[in-house]
């Protein structure tokens, strides 16, 4: 809405954080994002070692051994170097299917929701459907056609994720549907796509966006899963569900610190995103805050 | 502007029956209405619920959800213009001289938009002026029913209002266009006593002021008595009375009427 300066002063806007815990919760998970994604998108100049290079000699010695600040792995390899690579392919496959599968599930579940009643069941009762498919044999089915990577990881994420976020937002709509502002809208000939965009869509995006942000952290795990099943990313390159993989198997024989590198290296990212999901509802929802 | 019955009335409903589809065959839920409204009239229409009274608004509305309900027969003319066939004449009449209020006023505000941004579209759009100058006649309207800190309410959300100030609104936004008929379905049930009286005191001054004439759906006689001119009674999709407001409740005709006007709790005072 563009508006010449007025008589009135502009319709006042919250303030985009709110007060104290709030605040300090949404700008940590923006430091911890924004300083991952900034290690991940570095890591060729300062990953202090190749990552895939192995020295028999070195094996599973502990995090402070000189020059490897976390220590090495089962085979010798930098931990922390294999730690910054791996964030690129964690990332990618937290981030991309699930902001692709929201952009498609918002689409449908408008659709669904708000158009007639025969292309909605339609909608709705494929993705019932594909509800009913276990992820695996998508994971499988696109293995085939695209062979195995990263790809194939966001693909099979993009489609498994598509039905649960596709009913969170329907849910939404329907719980929209007949209330006076559509009616008043359609009663005074409102385009549809006016309905659907500007007064239909910023009710459902917000529940929709932090449902989003909850998946990235569990859907980095899922695709180090595809990984393990030989789908996804092969060895000897490694994303931090792989690094996980392999240090579980060195966890009892004096090297926990590999699997533990990895694994928290997901779980303050997954926080990350959390808080970051909870911070943007409190700015995305008027009623919030 | 006359009450005078011969006159062409603004909204003319004659024979209106509307089905509601079923698997096994259609059910009649409005039999036969006759309904007309003149300029500056305030029609109340009673009946306990599911008798028809928000199916009768919604057929002249055109809001009657397609896949199941369907005007069978008869005809409605808004000021003799046909309003039931053409698509264009009631999208022209309801954009401006029908006016709609529903009963709910917190989801008949969309709750992610300012009062002020949905104000603004509406008489823009409505009234067809530009915003500089929308703004300025949003601000004359919302004063206009009593509300004092225009500034603060624009820049609200409806959440952020109590109850009667969102009716206020909502009844600020449906006035704007000036529109000839303001249709209110149970404008006042959600809101407390006092609210309802404000209100209420607010829907005849507009009344009076522009003239405008008032189609209020309820089921609290308080309402009929104190806002309407005239009163018909619904009962099982039929209007059984219809009449003055003061002699339909004074000396109702029909058995079902006096039951209905029976039936409301009396101020007594347990002695």
């Amino acid at each position: 809405m563009t508006m010449a300066p007025s008589p009135l002063p502009a319709p006042n806007r919250r303030p985009v954080f709110g007060a104290g815990f709030r605040l300090g919760r949404t700008a940590v998970a923006l430091v911890v994002i924004a300083f991952v994604v900034v290690a991940a998108l570095l890591a060729p100049w300062v990953a202090p070692f190749d990552p895939l290079y192995g020295d028999g000699a070195l094996r599973r010695l502990p995090p402070g051994t000189e020059g490897h600040l976390l220590g090495l792995d089962a085979q010798g390899r930098d931990v922390l170097s294999r730690l910054l690579w791996g964030a690129r392919p964690s990332l990618i496959a937290g981030i991309v299917p699930v902001a692709a599968a929201l952009a498609i599930s918002l689409v449908l579940g408008l659709l669904a929701g708000y158009t007639s009643s025969f292309l909605g069941g339609l909608i709705m009762r494929v993705i019932d459907a594909l509800f009913a498919f276990p992820m695996i044999l998508f994971a499988i089915a696109t293995v085939s056609l695209l062979g195995p990577g990263l790809t194939t990881i966001i693909v099979t994420i993009t489609i498994s994720l598509v039905p649960y976020m596709t009913r969170i937002v329907y849910g939404a709509v329907v719980g929209e549907i007949g209330k006076g502002y559509l009616e008043t809208a359609r009663l005074l000939g409102a385009s549809r796509s006016r309905i659907l965009f500007k007064e239909l869509l910023p009710n459902v995006v917000s529940p929709s966006i932090v449902y989003a942000t909850t998946l990235i952290g569990p859907m980095i795990g899922f695709s180090s899963g595809l990984s393990f099943l030989g789908l996804g990313i092969q060895p000897p390159n490694a994303d931090w569900g792989r690094m996980t993989v392999e240090g579980v198997e060195v966890f009892a024989q004096g090297a926990p610190h590999v699997v533990l590198a990895a694994g928290i290296a997901i779980i303050v990212t997954s926080l990350a995103f959390n808080w970051l999901g909870s911070g943007l509802r409190d700015i995305l929802d008027p009623q919030q805050g | 502007m006359s009450t005078d019955p011969t006159a062409t009335p603004l909204l003319d409903i004659a024979g209106l029956s509307v089905e509601l589809l079923g698997r096994s065959g259609s059910r009649r839920i409005l039999d036969t209405i006759d309904l007309s409204v003149q300029p500056t009239d305030i029609l109340a229409i009673v009946g306990e619920s599911g008798s028809g009274k928000s199916v009768t608004v919604s057929a002249v509305l055109g809001l009657l959800p397609a896949n199941i309900m369907r005007v069978s027969a008869g005809s409605m003319r808004f000021d003799a213009e046909d309003l039931l066939h053409s698509r264009d004449t009631r999208r022209r009449v309801l954009r401006k001289d029908i006016a709609f209020i529903t009963q709910n006023s917190l989801t008949s505000l969309n709750p992610v938009h300012t009062i002020g941004s949905q104000l603004l579209d509406m008489i823009a759009f409505r009234n067809g002026v530009g915003r500089r100058q929308a703004l300025v006649d949003a601000g004359e309207w919302l004063v206009k029913v009593g509300i004092a800190d225009v500034e603060r309410v624009l820049s609200s959300y409806p959440h952020n209002l109590s109850g009667g100030m969102r009716q206020r609104v909502v009844i600020a936004m449906a006035i704007s266009s000036r529109p000839r008929l303001l249709i209110a379905d149970e404008p006042t049930t959600a809101l407390d006593t006092i609210t309802q009286l404000q209100v209420l005191n607010l829907l005849r001054d507009i009344n009076t002021e522009f003239g405008t004439a008032i189609i209020v759906i309820t089921h609290d006689f308080g309402v009929v008595s104190y806002l309407s001119k005239r009163v018909a009674v619904m009962h099982r999709g039929r209007i059984v009375e219809e009449g003055p407001t003061r002699r339909v409740l004074e000396a109702p005709k029909e058995a079902y009427s006096r039951s209905l006007i029976a039936a409301v709790p009396q101020l007594d005072l347990i002695s």
